[in-house]
């Protein structure tokens, strides 16, 4: 009787073990159902990073030129709060027509060269003089017609020192108000052309060329992106990749690559 | 390549399989031609407890072999329990780097585990305490294939060995039953195939409860954590 328990115990035993093997048999997911076009995606990020950064800071100059022309205090005050409300404005006592934009993580320093940014003539360059940024750098809109300007991004002093940065020769950019009033509106910056994006650490970079197909509109009362459309050419370690993106609104974007398509919310 | 992944994985646990059924087997057919003497003794005998002297002629030494469930790795911890989860290294990043691109062109099969197989010897020193090493392998199998076409363009597999010295307290000692808690510390190391990288540590598992059922060969169940599992079940021998 007891080596009959024995015996049926040892079964038992065999069976559970071979259970728990079968339990413990599939331990995660694996990728799932990655997306394809998340290479088109991550594309796009480094694109959409450089866009972002030119607007935002297109979009300071023109809220300054308006801060710099405001009629009364009034009037500069309801400025600052549109385009400013958590940032300090300060002109450099030492050089006129130089304006520190002062906030909690940086200082933008804008040179004006004294005129306003609708002037025939301006050309207004900026450096970030803290923060993540490389003070020699000075990307400078340059007015070539009623709110028309090309904007143009130099590339760092040291490349290998970046981990993400752009370049931008004559990068076309057109100024308006949303709604079209100077006292009333925002920024609606309309970005044509093309760029270059580079990231990566030291030396292993992936550089993107971007054409921007359909012009890009950024509005600052959305804080983001309405519309436009991207050519991203990529190359890294000799391989290329492409896609296009389009924006769809500020938070959405779709994307194609490589005969996939997808609508990404970033 | 489907018939071999499921007899690589399922191998283990089918030669444990085949090899208890014909133990059991051939110990359920053993009694008849015991002696009626053995048999006797054993009826007549008072039940066996902790500070008997009886234990000094029974066997001494003890070999066992089990599977484990959800085994402890450095890497993923306890497999099958939200460990190993690697879906998050292939997300999308922020930026675009040349290793991002890369990582995000491949895809990575759900990988599988056929458990914690542990090999322990032990050697009693007094009715209740026993001492000894387990021998431990785990093994992680997955592949990682090319998004476009799904071929197979490497394997991700992760095998964990640790050789573990332990020690064994038996709570209650009977005939045929006994009860029993353990603790294993010792040297682990765990592989990776997809960058031939490997990392050691100090594995530890510990055995909560264990029950055991039979004389010489026996199978036994356990309740622990660690490296050999947190649920067991196996056979093994004293001699």
């Amino acid at each position: 009787m007891k080596d009959r328990i024995i015996a049926a115990a040892m079964r038992l035993a065999v069976i559970v073990a071979a259970g728990l093997a079968a339990v413990a048999c599939r331990v995660d997911k694996g990728s799932g159902d990655f997306d394809y076009t998340s290479a088109g995606y991550m594309l796009f990020n480094n694109a959409n990073d450089a866009l972002q950064e030119f607007s935002k800071a297109i979009d300071r100059m023109q809220g300054l030129d308006l801060y710099i022309g405001a009629a009364d205090d009034a009037t500069r005050e309801a400025i600052r709060n549109r385009f400013f409300h958590d940032k300090r404005i300060v002109p450099d006592a030492q050089n006129e027509g130089i304006w520190l934009i002062i906030s909690e993580s940086a200082t933008m320093e804008i040179d004006t060269g004294r005129k306003r940014l609708g002037d025939e003539g301006a050309a207004w360059s900026y450096a970030y003089l803290n923060g993540k940024y490389d003070g020699s750098r000075r990307p400078t809109l340059r007015r070539t017609a009623p709110d028309t300007y090309t904007f143009n991004v130099p590339a760092p002093s040291d490349p290998n020192g970046e981990f993400i940065y752009a370049e931008a020769d004559n990068l076309g950019v057109r100024l308006t108000f949303e709604p079209d009033d100077p006292l009333e509106g925002y920024s609606a910056i309309s970005l044509s052309g093309r760029f270059t994006s580079v990231c990566g650490y030291g030396y292993d970079k992936l550089v993107l060329e971007v054409e921007i197909r359909d012009d890009v509109t950024y509005s600052a009362r959305m804080s983001g992106m309405t519309g436009g459309t991207l050519q991203l050419d990529a190359t890294s370690r000799g391989s290329t990749d492409k896609a296009t993106a389009r924006y769809l609104t500020p938070h959405t974007v779709d994307i194609e690559y490589e005969g996939s398509a997808s609508t990404w919310i970033y | 390549m489907i018939l071999r992944n499921i007899i690589r994985r399922a191998l283990p646990a089918l030669l444990l399989a085949a090899g208890i059924i014909a133990a059991g087997t051939a110990a359920a057919r053993q009694p008849a031609e015991a002696s009626p003497r053995r048999a006797d003794t054993q009826r007549n005998a008072p039940r066996r407890t902790v500070g008997d002297d009886t234990w000094r002629t029974e066997p001494r030494h003890d070999l066992s072999l089990k599977v484990g469930a959800f085994p402890f790795t450095l890497t993923n911890g306890h497999l099958g329990l939200g460990g190993g989860n690697g879906t998050a290294w292939f997300y999308p990043g922020i930026f675009a780097t040349p290793d991002a691109m890369q990582f995000v062109k491949v895809r990575r099969s759900p990988r599988t585990t056929a458990g914690g197989l542990t090999l322990a010897y032990t050697y009693r020193v007094t009715q209740a305490l026993a001492v000894g090493v387990a021998f431990t392998y785990t093994g992680l199998y997955g592949d990682v294939t090319d998004a476009r076409n799904g071929r197979r363009i490497a394997t991700d597999n992760v095998t964990t060995l640790s050789a573990a010295p332990m020690l064994r307290l038996q709570w209650l000692n009977r005939p045929i039953v006994r009860c029993y808690s353990a603790l294993a510390i010792g040297p682990a190391v765990d592989m990776r195939s997809i960058d031939d990288s490997s990392e050691a540590y100090i594995g530890l598992s510990g055995t909560i409860v264990g029950v055991s059922v039979g004389r010489r060969l026996y199978g036994f169940a356990e309740v622990g954590a660690g490296m050999q599992g947190i649920f067991s079940a196996g056979i093994g021998y004293r001699f």
